[in-house]
């Protein structure tokens, strides 16, 4: 039995339900602590990259129209629907996954899967981040610190790489945290690309690979020349540190991975511009 | 099935993996409620003079109006 009219608009509800569920803690966190004004300048508590990609995932369903209503209702989103009832944002998320990947067993319209998959992109990548980042913390942080070492030795400054630590004669001088991985950055980076390839080109071209690899390159170079220079003198890590500073640098960020992923989805070509 | 499959074995193995703790100084340091366990440990971080979390990408309000932007723009 095909669906109707009203279990059509039950699976997206459903798929917003699920997402509202494991946003609404730290949006309402951000207004009720800061303010209105205040939680908008921090962009409610939740990166722009999810909510791209919810913008995203918005649109894939909009365009795809009748395929959603061609969807049998079944237990999965029974599970579902009583699940979201646990106010935890973690089971929301683990509930949209699944949700996601049972809209991917029942579907073969393209737009409804590239909903579906941004969804299961979204919704495990802070597990998967915080999983990844715990087991291979200290070799992360150590390929960091040899790529700033390696690079700052380029300016002519004798310095030596130790675990997570940036070394010269005199002592240490510039220790690399978690916070200063490039690993979250490269994760909401991944995100927005997928999102726009999933939803613009469907099917990964040569051209959407050479994005992918250049989205990763440019948010690993980044980060690693942010390092360097902070590293070099206490003048430099001053200015690179400061609030003005990081707001620059996270809008470049954004900008350089949205241009080269629309580019990668073929949106426009670069002879035009 | 084969995908929802994939799905359920991603979450379970997330669920289940073992979490590794870097015992390496200034891993030590630290934890997730408190940056300075000690205050041996934070005097000695606090003569190296740089520590510090870098800027998330889109973070703020200009990377949120101009995804904003972007999706309504999409949308159209």
């Amino acid at each position: 039995m095909s669906a109707n009219w009203s279990e059509k608009y039950l699976i997206c509800a459903l798929i917003y339900a699920g997402l509202t569920n494991a946003l609404i803690r730290p949006v309402a966190a951000s207004i009720f602590e800061n303010g209105f004004v205040n939680a908008l300048l921090d962009s409610f508590g939740v990166n722009a990259a999810v909510w791209f990609s919810i913008g995203l995932i918005s649109i894939n369903l909009n365009r795809c129209g009748e395929a959603v209503q061609r969807i049998q209702f079944g237990i999965v989103p029974l599970i579902v629907m009583i699940g979201l009832m646990v106010p935890s944002a973690t089971v929301a998320w683990i509930l949209v996954a699944v949700l996601a990947g049972w809209i991917l067993q029942q579907s073969d319209d393209h737009t409804l899967r590239s909903a579906a998959s941004i969804l299961v992109v979204l919704a495990l990548r802070d597990p998967l981040l915080s999983n990844l980042s715990q087991l291979f913390n200290t070799e992360i942080l150590a390929l960091d610190t040899w790529m700033v070492s390696v690079l700052v030795s380029l300016f002519d400054q004798a310095v030596y790489h130790n675990s997570n630590l940036i070394q010269d004669d005199k002592g240490v001088r510039l220790i690399i945290l978690k916070g200063c991985s490039s690993l979250t950055n490269l994760s909401y980076a991944f995100l927005i690309w997928y999102s726009i390839s999933k939803t613009y080109a469907p099917r990964l071209t040569v051209q959407g690979a050479w994005s992918l690899l250049l989205v990763i390159t440019s948010i690993i170079l980044f980060n690693v020349t942010r390092l360097a220079l902070m590293s070099m003198n206490e003048s430099n890590y001053a200015l690179i540190h400061n609030t003005t500073s990081h707001a620059l640098q996270s809008v470049l960020m954004l900008v350089s991975v949205l241009f080269i992923s629309f580019w990668g989805a073929q949106c426009f070509s670069l002879r035009r511009i | 099935m084969r995908n929802i499959n994939i799905v359920l074995l991603i979450i379970a193995g997330l669920g289940t993996s073992s979490r590794s703790t870097a015992n390496d100084w200034p891993q030590a340091c630290y934890n997730e409620t408190s940056m300075w366990v000690t205050n041996a440990c934070k005097e000695y971080i606090e003569t190296v003079y740089y520590a510090a979390p870098g800027p998330d990408i889109g973070s703020g309000m200009i990377g949120f109006l101009l995804v904003s932007a972007i999706i309504l723009y999409l949308k159209k």
